[in-house]
């Protein structure tokens, strides 16, 4: 660049350490870099902001990706990139964010903790019908733009905007570039539990109604506080799409799909091994309406339809994020509201701080345990910010 | 070079102007209004035998190609002694360009296959085909617009004709001339293939009498059949824009020594472009930026094409020059108009080869070439590149849309690099602190319009 515009730069520059009080407020830490909660210095708002820094140096391709993207979206349900910083001393790129404190993550882990605990509380269902609505906005928005999230459970929602879609925009994809095969990016792309049955099944294109089947997974969660699929995951690094547990886990929940249902699940590349390893009587007693009345939820309600109507087997009979927000579920009362805690005590906790020096090794085990999805609560420092990075899709990038 | 060819014939009420009339009618006018209908008709039929993708037209009523219906016609009636002109303009206010109607990409119309899939091409799809409604398809046209307005013209230069259709009327009230004002673009090439051969003898048996404007049907006839034979050339690009003819509304009159001026409308598109330097943009700032700027084969005809403007039609000649000349005058006029850019054109167009070479050979798709070109041209228009960074902006563009449009191993950009290092002889080092600086000159906007990126992405793919 020419010389004159490189001085006005370097005038104009501002230094992230000059303009934002973040240091000791680490909340978040992992192979994505590191998110602080901020403060500004000139104290000209008393806002917070999340302040993230992105892992290695220089503009790494999910850097730019994620820069390039986050600019684009302008949506209340979706994360609002304030700022970029980057530093040309140490090369590094920071990223100013608004602070979330709660997210979907951490709300749903705090129900599982507490059913775990044999303390169980449920969600309000007026904040799970505004949670729901909330992402299926944010996901409408992207869905219409042609950017596929990729993991739905990196989520964050927080009072009354907010879902955070930042985490893995690194590595959401614009449709609009020619589809490559999945596998050729990254082997893990949804976590198990909330994969749908079609990617289990040797898929090898992200589509839309991948992401409406977790958003799926995550309604059923939040009306119930378990993960509907839950199950045991031994090697989660396989490349092997074909998950024999897991779809164990869904045909003993929704049983095993009629041929009506699905026909084209013949053309799976795993069918194969479908036939091979299952029978359809194992689950014959299964059916999504019995699972859902263990949790008291009725087969003839609203929430129940539209439930159905998520988790639907076929990935082109699903119903899209558009079709979703018509749903008869929202016109009913209680009316979903933009703040999801609308009259509800908040029992959250907060983000609690990490220590700066914290040993990369026990953050990288807590991770994994919450990557692994033991179920258990592990308390409010596995709650990452937002801004968290799902460590494959991480992995595969620069 | 903005004068396509052909289209449209209007009957002198246009085509829906008159409504059939019911026998009530006084016996005269429904004599007179009978006449119109079949005028009407046989303009119809006119119309339907014009093919616009180059494909012979049957005719709908007989199905044999040819100007069977024109002898039908009654003998044009002699009215006044003069010469109209009138065009047919979809925009009220003719000023205004912000939805270019005839932009490529708005609209969901397959810019490859947009025109093969008229309906009414095909006999008996539609027994009385909307003409405008076909040619509208044909051309890769407006959408969605309501009515479009007649205007009779005495005086083309009054008119702002882009975008819209102009027909030549002789004082017989017969067709000399029609043609549509399209703005360049690659997407026009196969849309205006013309095959104009089932109306030619229609067009002279109509024209007798009249013979000058029947010379210069044949000259747009001429350039549509050869436009049709080679399919992806146009002629467009070496006749004057109409519209240079048109300066502001409000500035009353032009006059014809300043519109004869070759690549006028360039001068105005030029200004349109030109983003003064600029580190922070202003929320509202506009960043205009026309991904066929660079590319307008205008460029090379640098001074030497002479532009003659007649009442009623404008015509081009360009003579023969040596081509050193022709690369010297294009920079001299390309200096120009973009005083702010301190490269030569030439050398522009050669750093864009080197980055399409260099991105062939690390196997990255026409796309991210076409994205390293919108980087590259918006830095070029802003005038941030010079001598001594131009190799290093060119890499850093191609660099960027490869991270963005190309799923890429670490290895693979590591490839690239060293790649991009040898092709342009520069240092990775320097490439990659520039990296960021490119980054901010660019506004961090790397996902683009498809309205951006097609344009070159056509070029690319076109030029095999």
């Amino acid at each position: 660049m020419d010389h004159d515009f490189k001085t006005r730069l370097a005038a104009e520059r501002e230094r992230v350490e000059d303009l934002f009080e973040y240091e000791g407020c680490k909340v978040g830490r992992g192979t994505y870099g590191h998110v602080y909660k901020a403060k500004r210095k000139d104290g000209k708002d008393e806002k917070e902001y999340a302040l993230k820094q992105i892992e290695g140096t220089g503009i790494s391709m999910s850097a730019c990706r994620e820069i390039a993207l986050l600019r684009e979206l302008k949506h209340p349900n979706v994360i609002t990139l304030q700022k970029v910083f980057l530093s040309h001393s140490d090369r590094k790129v920071w990223l100013l964010f608004d602070y979330a404190e709660h997210d979907l993550w951490h709300i749903i882990k705090f129900h599982r903790a507490s059913k775990a605990n044999k303390k169980p509380m449920q969600l309000p269902r007026g904040m799970v019908k505004s949670l729901l609505y909330q992402i299926l906005d944010g996901i409408h928005y992207l869905h219409a733009n042609w950017v596929l999230h990729r993991d739905l459970v990196k989520w964050a929602v927080y009072g009354f905007l907010c879902l955070c879609v930042s985490a893995d925009m690194g590595f959401a994809r614009l449709f609009n570039s020619p589809l490559k095969p999945l596998a050729d990016l990254d082997p893990v792309v949804v976590t198990f539990w909330y994969r749908a049955p079609e990617l289990l099944l040797g898929a090898r294109h992200y589509t839309k109604a991948i992401d409406i089947w977790a958003i799926g997974c995550i309604f059923a969660e939040l009306l119930t506080s378990e993960p509907i699929f839950h199950c045991r995951q031994e090697d989660i690094k396989t490349s092997n799409p074909f998950h024999h547990d897991q779809l164990d886990r869904i045909f003993s929940v929704m049983g095993f799909p009629a041929d009506k249902d699905w026909e084209d699940i013949r053309k799976m590349p795993e069918y194969p091994t479908l036939q091979k390893d299952f029978r359809r009587t194992t689950y014959a007693n299964s059916s999504l309406i019995k699972y859902m009345e263990k949790h008291k939820v009725k087969p003839d309600s609203k929430v129940f339809l539209l439930l159905q109507k998520l988790l639907t087997m076929d990935p082109t009979k699903r119903i899209t994020s558009e079709q979703a927000l018509q749903d008869p579920y929202f016109l009913e009362d209680p009316l979903p509201t933009s703040d999801v805690f609308a009259g509800c005590q908040i029992p959250y906790p907060k983000r609690e701080f990490l220590s700066e020096d914290e040993p990369e090794e026990k953050t990288e085990k807590v991770t994994m345990s919450y990557r692994h999805g033991l179920g258990s609560y592990k308390g409010p420092d596995l709650q990452k910010f937002a801004c968290t990075k799902n460590m494959h899709t991480q992995k595969s990038c620069i | 070079m903005n004068l396509a060819i052909l289209c449209e014939f209007k009957g002198p009420c246009g085509p829906r102007g008159c409504p059939r009339t019911n026998s009530a009618k006084p016996h005269k006018e429904h004599l007179r209004k009978s006449r119109d209908s079949r005028r009407r008709q046989a303009a119809l039929l006119f119309l339907t035998n014009i093919s616009l993708d180059g494909r012979p037209v049957y005719d709908l009523s007989n199905g044999i190609v040819g100007p069977r219906e024109a002898e039908s016609l009654p003998p044009p009636a002699f009215i006044q002694g003069s010469c109209d002109v009138f065009t047919e303009d979809g925009r009220t206010d003719s000023l205004s360009v912000q939805a270019p109607p005839l932009s490529p990409t708005s609209g969901p119309l397959n810019p490859f296959s947009g025109s093969s899939k008229s309906p009414s091409q095909f006999p008996g799809s539609n027994p009385v085909p909307d003409p405008r409604q076909r040619t509208r398809n044909l051309s890769g046209s407006p959408g969605p617009k309501v009515s479009k307005k007649v205007h009779f013209i005495k005086n083309m230069r009054q008119y702002d004709t882009r975008g819209s259709r102009v027909v030549l009327i002789c004082a017989k009230r017969s067709l000399c001339a029609a043609f549509s004002v399209l703005p360049y673009g690659e997407s026009y090439h196969i849309s205006i293939a013309v095959c104009f051969k089932a109306s030619l003898c229609k067009v002279q048996y109509r024209v007798t009498g009249c013979v000058f404007y029947a010379m210069h049907m044949f000259v747009f006839i001429l350039i549509a059949l050869e436009c049709f034979a080679l399919q992806t050339v146009s002629y467009a690009r070496f006749l004057l824009p109409t519209n240079a003819l048109v300066r502001q509304k409000s500035s009353g009159p032009p006059d014809i020594c300043t519109a004869q001026m070759p690549v006028s409308r360039n001068r105005i598109n030029g200004q349109k472009n030109f983003t003064p330097s600029r580190i922070n943009s202003a929320a509202g700032q506009d960043t205009y930026y026309d991904p066929n700027l660079l590319s307008d084969p205008q460029w090379p005809c640098g001074k030497h094409k002479r532009v003659l403007i007649f009442a009623s039609y404008v015509t081009t000649v360009i003579e023969y020059v040596k081509p050193s000349d022709l690369k010297k005058d294009m920079n001299e006029t390309f200096k120009e108009k973009f005083p702010h850019i301190k490269l030569t054109l030439s050398k522009i167009r050669s750093l864009k080869r080197e980055m399409r070479t260099v991105s062939e050979e690390c196997g990255l798709q026409p796309v991210t070439v076409a994205m390293a070109y919108v980087y590259f041209e918006k830095l070029v228009l802003q005038g941030r590149l010079n001598k001594h960074n131009r190799k290093l902006v060119s890499a850093a563009c191609v660099l960027l849309a490869a991270k963005i449009s190309s799923d890429l191993k670490k290895q693979e950009v590591k490839q690239l690099i060293d790649r991009l290092e040898e092709r342009f002889r520069i240092n990775s080092k320097e490439l990659i602190s520039l990296e960021f600086t490119v980054l901010v000159a660019l506004e961090m906007a790397l996902y683009l319009p498809d309205s951006k990126v097609m344009p070159h992405y056509r070029r690319l793919v076109q030029q095999g």
